[in-house]
């Protein structure tokens, strides 16, 4: 499996058609405080669980908050 | 050949405004017109039980058609909110509120947002194997007994309303090949709690099941019945909310408008849904998709096909 990249990331957000322009998200910041509502951070989890084959449990979202928090959970799940 | 041939409905007149508590549930009007889609929900009468909304339904069906009591040979009510705590059957008590025939059967069907789509291919085939001529689909499920208010999960969702179709050897439509499932073992991402008596649901859980489900099953219906999706030309979708029907309509990668979401001044009505929505449908339009989907988890589809004179 090759590395997880914040592209990889952004290219899942943007399929998710969220309502805020994903180039002004900041990998550290919190999607919901950049505006994704919870309807489109569903959309944005199933993508990552679709294309990366995962099983996202709803313990561990709070552990899904920012795109280098997203990035470090794959990377463990991957390596797993 | 039997299929539909009317549909009636019944929307009861008193609303929530959902703008109304908008800071209540710290949303904004955006996230309700873009995502629940709900602006309104219809909200019954204390007094009306589940059988009086589907008698009001039956009345606006003898309107639109030419219907005797004593002709009907069978009704089914689909609902998980039954009168009282469902004995007897609601069915039956709308049996007797309508005067019907003593050779009348009738019988209740406990689905949910699928139950319209389930409840056409129970009915036909019971008349099919009965020889009977014509049946009345009921469906009628207020969540408004079972909504606690101050949940914003789904106290923004959900309305009252009741549909009755008319289901004879003289239709307007005719059903395709019918394909269902079922994952109960993710059934409690919506259910009455056993503590509050009142609905739980998991947004995420019944998103991504719908998300992911419904596209495949509707595919998969299409090849069963040697259609296209771009010989379609409607999908009437349950009405979940308008972000599931525009995630549908986009995984399916179909127009807009062929997909459209049209509760946003009454709420997400269940099993009548569909219905609701197949009533103000063209005349020019010849292949519809229904499909419905939600408490089961349970999923099913169908095509409906014009039946032409």
């Amino acid at each position: 499996m090759s590395t997880i990249s914040k592209k990889d990331i952004m290219k899942i957000i943007d399929d998710a058609g969220v309502s805020v322009d994903i180039n002004k998200i900041e990998s550290g910041e919190s999607l919901t405080d950049a505006g994704v509502d919870s309807l489109e951070l569903s959309l944005v989890l199933l993508g990552i669980e679709e294309k990366y084959d995962i099983k996202i449990p709803d313990e561990d979202i709070e552990k899904l908050m920012t795109i280098d928090e997203i990035i470090k959970y794959l990377s463990e799940k991957m390596t797993s | 050949m039997i299929g539909i041939e009317a549909i009636g409905t019944y929307i009861p007149t008193t609303r929530i405004d959902n703008r109304a508590r908008m800071a209540k549930f710290e949303i904004d009007e955006e996230f309700l017109m873009t995502k629940t889609g709900m602006l309104a929900l219809a909200i019954k009468d204390k007094n009306e039980e589940t059988s009086d909304l589907c008698c009001s339904a039956f009345e606006d069906l003898k309107k639109k058609v030419d219907l005797a009591e004593g002709d009907i040979e069978c009704i089914v009510v689909v609902t998980q909110n039954p009168d009282g705590n469902g004995l007897p059957h609601t069915s039956a008590i709308v049996h007797g509120k309508l005067g019907l025939s003593s050779s009348c059967a009738a019988f209740d069907i406990s689905l949910g947002c699928s139950g319209f789509v389930y409840g056409l291919s129970v009915i036909q085939g019971f008349m099919i194997a009965n020889g009977f001529r014509r049946g009345i689909l009921f469906t009628g499920d207020p969540y408004s007994k079972i909504i606690d208010q101050d949940d914003k999960n789904t106290a923004l969702l959900f309305g009252d309303a009741a549909t009755a179709t008319l289901i004879s050897d003289t239709p307007e439509w005719k059903t395709g090949k019918f394909l269902f499932g079922s994952q109960g073992k993710e059934g409690a991402a919506i259910q009455v709690s056993h503590s509050s008596g009142m609905l739980e649901m998991n947004g995420r859980a019944v998103f991504s099941f719908s998300a992911t489900q419904v596209p495949n099953n509707i595919k998969t219906m299409l090849a069963l019945n040697h259609c296209t999706i771009d010989r379609v030309d409607l999908f009437a979708m349950h009405q979940g909310s308008r972000f599931i029907v525009d995630t549908l309509q986009k995984r399916l990668s179909i127009p807009s408008e062929k997909a459209p979401f049209s509760a946003e001044s009454y709420g997400n009505t269940v099993s009548s849904s569909i219905p609701l929505l197949l009533k103000d449908v063209s005349d020019s339009l010849e292949i519809i998709v229904i499909a419905g989907f939600g408490v089961g988890l349970s999923w099913a589809s169908t095509l409906l096909f014009k039946i032409k004179e």
